[in-house]
């Protein structure tokens, strides 16, 4: 079964489900939203921030209906288990508040966002000619007249079925002030689904900038005509997709691309003591244990450094035989069908030639020597790889570098630094602690890019009056 | 730990193989057994024999076993076949899994080469097993009524591809006078398919009288009934088919049942004559289906095909127009790298059947536990023949018990959910990328 498409009225497509959306229905739906992109941007942001806030604030509530619905979707779809999707929505709301929204407001464009709308912004000092809705841009004295213009249509391509992604997406697009449209995955469409219908009664003023619907992966002319109305796109999913999607965009719309990533951990030696091991691992465990190892940010491999007073084996041991069967009680592995169950048991029986197999609760840890990462198991099977080098770690990660997400550090005081500025400086886009991989910060610049920044087009206002050679003279 | 193999140097030449004990044991066997059941005591002294051998000479089997908690002591102690550590098949592309040094191997048969990246090796250090245990299996299987058959293969001699252990296995078949009578001849070469030679040859089959013996491949039939959707060969009664070997991804997988009615339609073979092999390339010993045996049980094997069955209704059938939707469950799928030749219900009556060396289990992927009767599982096999690399596989196949046989249900296809995690087969393809270089 299909959801409905969730399109912003008077536009009608198959409100019942039954038929698939249509290439003309897409098309208008889009026309609809970029018509009253002028009228989002006059709400100020504040306003749209505090909107927003409630929204997310709605969604921490568990006997929220559209939260309740979605969770048991997610659940029947993904076969994660019901605490997994719960304590997920969980962080993914908590993270998105209004309190974080204003800062990452205020992080990114130091109000030098373009909003229609004199309250949010400083007195002006230029004069510029008016948009249409008859508002005034107002560039911030702060930021040298350098001014955030909204696209007035965000084309998200949602894939998939782990759901932060669709949150991230959306709530960034309303905060930059750019209605959207929402291309949900056909694999789990029920969570984008519920976001947008739960959006619409909650905060209607701002949900009627948004639809959703949903379409088979070969019914290329709703994808066709989604690429060519949107002035961005923001597409998910495997470098073949977005290859895919390369190929049908017209060649001036931007892509902001968020491919397919991986994460590891790194912990320190001097943290590799008898007192620290079980907190450590425990932290790791969860990170396992949220997705269940089908996120960007699950660590597929712990990098411990000899040398402490405990081996990496002995951390191995512990996150095996303690950490992730105490995770599981609390936070329930997906159960694995045939085809996975006999890809973790070749997985198992291939590793234990060379390394040693720790069976634990819906998988395994692998302590390895390999010289490369290769590739994980199903369900929550990840690698520890013993190493006594930072190079020696970064050798190891040399075939997932370039696709490195998060990075979870476990080092004393002294040595952090050395180790967060070495995986920053060779891919990750985030460095943590272990524990809260899987819940990322509203500014977290996942795939290295601005949540909000990468969405706008920036332009430079400079003074009426400035001589040449001289346009921010005033400033 | 070294492998001593016999007391053989390691760096002894390939040909210089002496059998061990247990060898000529097991080639008696296969001789005088082929068509006799092997009772449980003596199967698991055999097994456990071969257990003992493989664990004291095959280092990474050492290992797995041990890996697991399983010592020689407690295998023995068990003392059943089912007790000894089954390796997974994919282990064949991570080790050289053998009782001898890579260096005395006379013949490596390798898997088909997937996106997953390496190959699969399994290394032989002589073929006396190997061949003793094609013979029993196949006779009982596809020629109970002790007929002698012409062969017309679709599967390329073993000259053109030596590590294809189908090859070798058909040019077996093919060169044993009690099989074809010496007559034998193969459609596909490094040229590709002689579609014109073959057509001209099942249609001389067919004005003679005299029955065939079709080896082919589910894709090379398929390939042959794309070039030439019109072919009506009225291939005598009698004739029959072995196929194996799969469909999937050359757009032309198609269902179960539709392929036996094309294959009914286009050469006059009728389904009961119709039998799927399951072999693999980490096996010696290979499983068939036992609907020809079945057949064939009081009953004269010559009366195959009805008059009216080849070519009287209907447009041909054009191979790939098959219904991919059911590529991944019940169509016509791999059956000699592990995949099934039939789904769940086509499959309800076309049972798989080796021979007494080889037995197998459905197991609990989980607990690898046996599953009871009607619960799928995935297929364990315990080869006796595989005396000198290991005996018990586990594959990746479901498969469920019913009636004292098997029956396939093939691999699930993408199953596996998809998250915003890199996947396993794009790190494997990162690994070849600059940094993994």
């Amino acid at each position: 079964m299909v959801p409905d498409a969730v399109f912003p009225e008077p536009l009608h497509a198959s409100r019942d489900g039954s038929a698939p959306v249509g290439a003309r229905a897409v098309r208008e739906c889009c026309r609809l939203l970029q018509t009253r992109a002028g009228e989002l941007r006059r709400i100020p942001a504040g306003a749209r921030v505090e909107k927003l806030g409630r929204f997310t604030r709605r969604w921490l509530d568990h006997d929220y209906p559209h939260r309740r619905l979605a969770t048991r979707r997610i659940v029947s779809a993904t076969g994660f288990s019901t605490q997994v999707v719960e304590e997920g929505l969980d962080a993914l709301f908590r993270a998105w508040s209004a309190e974080a929204m204003t800062a990452l407001l205020e992080t990114e464009f130091a109000g030098a966002l373009c909003t229609d709308h004199a309250a949010d912004s400083n007195p002006p000092e230029v004069m510029v000619p008016r948009l249409e809705g008859g508002a005034r841009i107002v560039p911030s004295r702060r930021n040298r007249g350098l001014t955030a213009i909204p696209p007035r249509l965000v084309g998200h391509i949602l894939a998939g079925n782990v759901h932060p992604p669709a949150l991230q997406s959306l709530l960034a697009a309303l905060l930059v002030g750019s209605p959207s449209f929402l291309k949900a995955p056909s694999a789990e469409p029920w969570f984008a689904t519920s976001l947008v219908r739960s959006l619409r009664e909650e905060v209607p003023d701002l949900g009627r900038f948004v639809a959703v619907a949903t379409w088979p992966g070969e019914q290329t002319s709703c994808n066709e005509v989604l690429l060519h109305e949107a002035d961005i796109v923001v597409a998910f999913g495997s470098d073949s997709t977005v290859q895919e999607i390369r190929r049908m965009l017209p060649a001036r719309t931007r892509l902001v691309v968020r491919s397919h990533r991986v994460s590891v951990g790194y912990v320190a030696r001097e943290v590799m003591t008898r007192g620290q091991v079980p907190e450590v691992a425990r932290a790791f465990a969860s990170d396992v244990a949220l997705f269940d190892q089908q996120g960007c940010l699950s660590p597929h491999a712990i990098l411990v450094e000899t040398g402490g007073d405990l081996e990496p084996v002995e951390f191995a041991r512990e996150l095996a035989g303690r950490a992730l069967p105490g995770i599981a009680r609390v936070l329930p592995p997906r159960q694995l069908g045939l085809a996975e169950g006999a890809d973790l048991l070749q997985f198992k029986g291939v590793q234990s030639l060379s390394g040693t197999v720790l069976p634990s609760a819906g998988g395994a840890v692998v302590v390895t020597h390999a010289e490369r990462i290769s590739a994980p198991g199903p369900g929550r099977t990840l690698f520890v790889r013993p190493v006594a080098t930072l190079e020696e770690a970064l050798a190891y990660l040399g075939p997932i570098l370039d696709n490195l997400q998060g990075v979870a550090v476990a080092a004393g005081e002294r040595r952090w630094g050395e180790v967060a500025r070495c995986f920053a400086l060779s891919g990750a886009t985030r460095i943590c602690a272990p524990g809260t991989l899987q819940s990322p910060p509203a500014c977290w610049p996942g795939d290295g890019l601005r949540p909000l920044g990468a969405l706008v087009r920036w332009v430079s206002l400079e003074p009426r009056d400035s001589p040449p050679g001289e346009p921010s003279s005033k400033r | 730990m070294t492998p001593t193999v016999h007391g053989h140097s390691p760096i002894a030449p390939p040909g210089t193989h002496q059998p061990h004990p247990l060898e000529a044991r097991l080639l008696t066997l296969f001789e005088s057994n082929g068509h006799h059941g092997l009772d449980d005591r003596t199967f698991d002294a055999l097994a456990l024999e071969v257990f003992r051998y493989q664990f004291s000479c095959n280092p990474p089997y050492q290992r797995f076993c041990l890996s697991r908690g399983a010592t020689l002591e407690s295998v023995m102690a068990a003392g059943r076949w089912e007790s000894v550590p089954a390796i997974p098949s994919e282990a064949f592309k991570a080790a050289h899994l053998a009782t001898f040094p890579v260096t005395r191997a006379v013949r490596t048969f390798r898997t088909s080469g997937t996106t997953q990246g390496a190959r699969g090796a399994h290394a032989f250090v002589t073929m006396d097993l190997y061949e003793a245990a094609i013979l029993p299996a196949f006779r009982r299987f596809l020629l109970p009524d002790s007929a002698k058959l012409p062969v017309l293969s679709l599967v390329p001699p073993p000259e053109d591809t030596p590590d294809s252990s189908l090859s070798y296995m058909v040019g077996y078949l093919a060169s044993r006078q009690e099989v074809s009578g010496g007559h034998a001849d193969f459609f596909l070469t490094r040229d590709g398919l002689e579609v014109d030679r073959l057509e001209r040859a099942l249609h001389d089959a067919a004005s003679s009288g005299h029955p065939v013996m079709i080896l082919t491949t589910a894709l090379a039939l398929a390939h042959l009934l794309e070039r030439r959707p019109d072919l009506r060969a009225r291939l005598p009664r009698g004739s029959r088919m072995m196929y194996t070997g799969g469909m999937k991804g050359s757009h032309r997988a198609l269902p179960y049942r539709e392929f036996l009615e094309i294959v009914e339609r286009s050469l006059g073979i009728p389904p009961t004559h119709c039998v799927a092999e399951y072999g693999m390339t980490e096996l010696s010993s290979q499983m068939y289906e036992t609907v020809l045996r079945d057949t064939s049980v009081g009953g004269d094997l010559s009366g195959g095909v009805p008059a009216h069955a080849a070519g009287s209704e209907g447009s041909a059938h054009h191979p790939g127009a098959g219904d991919r939707a059911n590529a991944s469950r019940g169509d016509v799928s791999k059956t000699r790298t592990g995949e099934a030749p039939s789904g769940p219900r086509e499959a309800a009556t076309r049972r798989l059947e080796g021979p007494p060396w080889l037995r197998w289990l459905v197991v609990d992927p989980a607990t690898e536990a046996p599953q009871p009767p009607g619960r799928p599982g995935l297929v364990r096999l315990f080869d006796l023949a595989n005396l000198y690399s290991v005996a018990a596989i586990q594959t990746s196949d479901i498969g469920v018990a019913d009636d004292g046989g098997l029956i396939l249900l093939g691999r699930v296809a993408g199953a596996q959910p998809r998250g915003c995690s890199l996947t396993a087969a794009e790190i494997l393809e990162n690994g070849s990328g600059r940094h993994g270089a």
